[in-house]
């Protein structure tokens, strides 16, 4: 084994269409490529010219299982553009919706996409097949709770509709909570056993000195608002953010990649959050954590599957506390008048961090949009986990490195399947 | 009939990308035509599917695909005869696809006694592009389809077209 390339050129269990190469000369790795062909670069061209009340349904359409995500952060630009602020009642409520979409979507994640790489399964379903169903079944009804706060709060389960510019088209009745707060609580206990099982797996010995990004609220874990902050010293207002990161065309990709201003990689995502917002977790998923001996300082990325459990949990009881505290608001949303302006936000999608930046006109149409997604930004970090991660197995099997190649592209949850299968595995022994 | 004897139906698709959009224009129009049966608009994730299958008998999937036949072909499948061909794994990034919820919940045990997959062929999945004329005329056969099946007391006929 001196050269050879190890190249998948459709990663299954990922959202869209990806693929990775790494490139190996004398024994040593000589270059990884990591790519996604990114819907949103598509979504920033429809955007133009559109009203910009459009925009939380069309971007809600970018990804199948994070729509709120991109409700989120494109309402907030919008608002900061439009000069309004939506607090009180009507931002418990986006909070709430947003535990719910980070409940369905971690949960998803982490038992049908990511389990398999631990357990030696090809998918959800030759693990299902396998003495595993039981925990798949917890994780579909578990994932349910996040499927009835998002269909409560966003009037259906999927790409909410009830999401709006200035807040949201109808607000529930706070009566209206007590059978969705039943099912949270049965759902907590699920989320217990759930942090368990993701920690009972054989985690691959390795860790890097990430640069890890993150929004940081002072008294709340980071979710819809904040400044953006890293382990490493960065801390910012949100309106800052094109001055400290910028997005790189790479020879390899279509997608755009995201790095810091000097040119470093960052990791973004629910390991990055648990570093830097450790204590503004619930005591129930500290605890949980600390069951489970998931260190505070998690630099491990295959833990992830374990953060995004405690991640859940905490979203269960952060919703718990959302309904309990509820006062219903005295109006559905904040009017406002079109105006010209630019506006910008960041919120944390499960995946991590996602920007939105918008210039709109007199008229309120969308002149210009910028989506700058999580998987875009965690591209490099990608690419150097392969490279750092393979390095000392390069004489094993391919299918051993093949293996691990996939487990750390998944760490990132670049989101869903879009292929049953991977490719073949093209080896170049040159 | 009751209405919860009809099958439930699921329409799935992205609205915004060309015929991809073509099982949730099914669904909108089945509701229109005053279908008294269940109707869902779905992305097409898997876990999500196999959860809206449980209390259900009998289900019909309705969805884009890509197999190269002519665009506006409808493919039919009963998922409880044999696995669907690789070709119903998404075509877009609307999800987990059609074909893994089939498996998984064969896999589980959850599989709908009757669950019949209508794949309608597609060329056009861009964003913002419109919907091929061969695809948005199979709406009104598949309306038609769902009817003549809810008047046979969920019983299939052979040739339903």
């Amino acid at each position: 084994m001196t050269d050879k390339i190890i190249k998948v050129d459709m990663l299954a269990r990922v959202e869209g269409e990806g693929a990775f190469k790494v490139v190996v000369r004398d024994g040593k790795i000589v270059g990884t490529e990591f790519r996604i062909f990114e819907p949103p670069r598509f979504f920033e061209a429809f955007l133009q010219g559109r009203d910009h009340t459009e925009a939380p349904d069309i971007t809600a359409r970018i990804c199948g299982i994070c729509p709120v995500a991109y409700q989120m952060s494109s309402v907030h630009a919008m608002e900061m553009a439009l000069g309004i602020t939506v607090d009180g009642p009507l931002r418990d409520l986006r909070r709430l919706l947003y535990c719910g979409e980070w409940i369905e979507s971690h949960v998803l994640h982490a038992a049908m996409l990511h389990a398999p790489d631990f357990l030696g399964y090809a998918g959800a379903i030759e693990m299902a097949k396998d003495g595993h169903g039981d925990v798949v079944k917890l994780a579909l009804e578990y994932k349910k709770a996040g499927n009835a706060i998002v269909s409560f709060i966003g009037g259906r389960e999927i790409h909410p509709i009830n999401v709006r510019v200035g807040g949201f088209y109808k607000v529930p009745r706070k009566a209206d909570f007590a059978p969705l707060r039943e099912q949270l609580l049965r759902a907590r206990d699920l989320a217990e056993t759930f942090v368990d099982w993701t920690a009972s797996f054989d985690f691959p010995d390795k860790e890097r000195d990430y640069t890890m990004v993150s929004l940081a609220h002072g008294t709340e874990y980071p979710m819809n608002e904040g400044r953006v902050v890293s382990n490493k010293g960065l801390d910012i207002a949100v309106t800052d953010w094109p001055a400290h990161f910028r997005e790189d065309h790479v020879a390899h990709s279509n997608a755009l990649q995201g790095f810091m201003v000097d040119g470093g990689a960052y990791l973004c995502g629910p390991v990055s959050r648990f570093n830097n917002a450790y204590d503004q977790l619930s005591d129930r998923a500290k605890a949980a954590a600390q069951r489970v001996g998931l260190p505070r300082d998690c630099k491990n990325p295959y833990r992830s599957i374990t953060v995004r459990a405690v991640e859940s949990l905490y979203a269960v009881d952060e919703a718990l506390r959302i309904i309990d505290t509820y006062e219903e608001p005295d109006a559905p949303f904040v009017d406002y008048a079109p105006r010209a302006g630019i506006g910008m936000a960041a919120t944390e999608a499960p995946r991590g961090l996602l920007f939105h930046r918008y210039e709109l006109t007199e008229d309120g149409s969308i002149k210009t949009a910028q989506i700058v997604p999580p998987t875009s930004q965690n591209q490099p970090s990608i690419e150097q986990d392969l490279q750092s991660f393979i390095a000392d197995i390069l004489d094993r099997p391919d299918a051993e490195i093949l293996h691990l190649c996939e487990q750390t592209i998944r760490n990132y949850d670049p989101c869903i399947s879009c292929a049953t299968h991977f490719l073949e595995l093209d080896i170049d022994r040159a | 009939m009751t209405a919860h004897k009809r099958p439930l139906v699921i329409g799935i698709g992205n609205p915004h990308a060309g015929d991809d959009a073509v099982g949730l224009l099914v669904a909108q129009a089945l509701r229109r035509a005053g279908y008294d049966g269940e109707v869902v608009e779905n992305p097409g994730i898997a876990a999500d599917l196999i959860s809206l299958f449980e209390g259900h008998d009998h289900v019909i999937l309705i969805d884009a695909c890509r197999s190269d036949a002519a665009p506006g072909t409808i493919h039919q499948f009963d998922a409880n005869d044999a696995p669907l061909p690789p070709f119903l794994t998404p075509v877009s990034s609307h999800g987990y696809g059609v074909g893994e919820a089939v498996e998984l919940a064969r896999a589980l045990g959850m599989l709908p006694a009757i669950c019949m997959v209508w794949a309608i062929e597609g060329v056009e999945f861009g964003v913002g592009t419109q919907m091929t004329p061969a695809v948005a005329r199979t709406i009104a056969k598949c309306v038609a389809g769902i009817g003549d099946i809810s008047a046979l007391s969920g019983s299939l006929p052979p040739h339903w077209m």
